[in-house]
């Protein structure tokens, strides 16, 4: 059964970006534009990964992640950031958050592949 | 303008009278109470002179301490009105700008979502047509195909040869044929003859019977009997022959039939042959031409499908630009705020302090999320033109 990614994005481009290297290699792919879609639609749904931006309008990435892991449904999901920023002090953040990988933009589909394909299997 | 030193124009001119004094009384032989007098006068006359010197810089100088001031209020005022014109201007321009930053953001984000629709459309329809080519493998069903085909137009040509082996031997048969009936037209005319022979000796038999009288009367039967029986034959020997001769002229068109077809069966088998032999050269490389053409095509199609796939990534520089119109379009919003903020302060309550404009740079700074963005900005403080962007050095993708 293919397994579900779900990609928390602003940006629309993005969002069908990442959707079509995903969709290529099987995934499922639920997408929302911001942190509190993004927790309205998971809502107890199955996923195998959240990707998150995290300069978003109405919740960030990393609030997102923190609240995401709060929930029972969650907890053990892996977690990737995709964003522009690469500053070490807001990848911190992102750990303590919980998430798993920061992959900075623009990114290649081949590394954002081997990326997810290394987070769900962990 | 500091005040005039009024004790410079009174003690200047007694400093130098007192000085030329001095010279007279060392360089001349003069008496010194003739130098004393001098002295004395020199005195007087350089206070008068003092006084008027001092009453006449009094004078220019009030004088050029009022026009200054004119000058100080006029630039005050101008400079105000230049000010406020300026944070009008700036009130209209900035809100302006930051709509037509908005509208560009947003123009360009559903151009790119659009193109990267068109782009994932080729790049899925490229995949569908590579899969159904991997799946279909024409090339072993054509090649399949190709020696069925063979196959079947060789067993044809066999067939055919067989057919004409068949017609050749039923010609040698209906030759044969034709030789026994010559046998059975000579064996017909033999019965005639015989019977011919038969019914003169019935004849002669009737004859002597007749001769014999009274004891010939049932050889004279006999011999009737025998006529008949002769004359019988005769009609069949005769029928017999007619028959041999109606199945001879069958048989001899038959065999003239066969005969020919047999001819040109033998000339189109083997025009036949030589056709198919071509034919089939002709399809095995019409063949092969598309088999390499499909192998270029698949080739052809992996590539343009990689470039399209490249294509959609690269669209990913809409992100960057819509972030950084972002940040400008906030950092404008913030000098729109400090302009409103301060509008309605009067401008002798107005200072440098006011615009917070560290506070307001600094702010600029957190709001970035690129490198760039960093860099523009310190290239602008600093007044360097050719700062160029750095490629990261850090990585890409990062475990925790």
């Amino acid at each position: 059964m293919a397994k579900t990614i779900m990609i928390v994005d602003d940006s629309a481009s993005v969002r069908k970006v990442v959707r079509l290297t995903l969709e290529g290699e099987g995934f499922n792919v639920i997408d929302a534009s911001d942190g509190v879609e993004a927790l309205k639609k998971l809502n107890g749904v199955k996923i195998h990964l959240l990707i998150t931006d995290v300069n978003m309008p109405n919740m960030d990435g990393i609030t997102l992640v923190h609240e995401a892991k709060k929930l029972p449904a969650y907890k053990f999901t892996p977690m990737m950031i995709l964003t522009t920023e690469a500053s070490d002090d807001k990848k911190m953040q992102g750990r303590k958050a919980g998430a798993k990988a920061w992959l900075v933009k623009p990114f290649q589909p081949p590394t954002l592949l081997d990326a997810v394909s290394k987070l769900i299997l962990s | 303008m500091s005040d005039i030193n009024k004790y410079f124009f009174y003690l200047m001119p007694s400093i130098t009278a007192a000085a030329a004094s001095v010279y007279l009384f060392f360089m001349t032989n003069l008496a010194l109470y003739s130098l004393m007098l001098m002295f004395t006068c020199a005195l007087i006359f350089s206070f008068f002179v003092g006084h008027i010197l001092y009453k006449k810089a009094q004078s220019i100088y009030s004088e050029l301490e009022l026009s200054h001031q004119q000058m100080n209020d006029t630039y005050v005022l101008q400079t105000g009105a230049y000010i406020d014109t300026l944070e009008s201007l700036m009130g209209e321009v900035i809100p302006i700008v930051s709509k037509q930053i908005n509208t560009s953001k947003q123009h360009t984000e559903h151009e790119v979502c659009s193109l990267t629709d068109k782009f994932s459309i080729m790049a899925k329809k490229i995949g569908v047509l590579l899969d159904n080519q991997k799946q279909n493998d024409d090339e072993a069903a054509i090649s399949l195909l190709l020696e069925g085909v063979e196959a079947i137009l060789k067993g044809v040509v066999g067939g055919l040869g067989k057919l004409n082996s068949a017609d050749q031997g039923i010609t040698s048969e209906v030759e044969l044929l034709s030789k026994h009936t010559i046998k059975l037209e000579s064996m017909a005319n033999e019965v005639r003859e015989v019977a011919d022979n038969i019914n003169l000796l019935s004849l002669n038999a009737a004859i002597e019977a007749a001769r014999a009288g009274d004891n010939g009367r049932g050889f004279a039967v006999v011999a009737d009997e025998v006529r008949k029986l002769a004359g019988t034959s005769a009609n069949t020997g005769v029928k017999i022959k007619k028959t041999v001769e109606e199945i001879d002229r069958a048989m001899k068109l038959a065999l003239n039939l066969a005969k020919s077809t047999a001819d040109i069966g033998s000339e189109t088998i083997k025009n036949s042959a030589g056709f198919i032999d071509k034919v089939l050269i002709d399809i095995k490389a019409t063949v092969n031409s598309f088999k390499e053409n499909s192998q270029t095509l698949t080739k052809s199609s992996e590539q343009i499908q990689d470039e399209v796939y490249h294509v959609i990534s690269a669209l990913q520089f809409q992100d960057r630009v819509s972030q950084m119109l972002d940040h400008a379009e906030h950092n404008l919003d913030d000098l729109n705020q400090v302009l409103l903020s301060n509008k309605d302060i009067t401008h002798t309550e107005r200072s440098a302090d006011l615009i917070k404009k560290n506070e307001i740079l600094n702010n600029m700074k957190l709001r970035y999320t690129m490198p760039v963005e960093l860099v523009n900005h310190q290239a602008s403080s600093s007044g360097e033109t050719n700062i160029t962007e750095q490629e990261s050095t850090g990585e890409v993708l990062t475990f925790f």
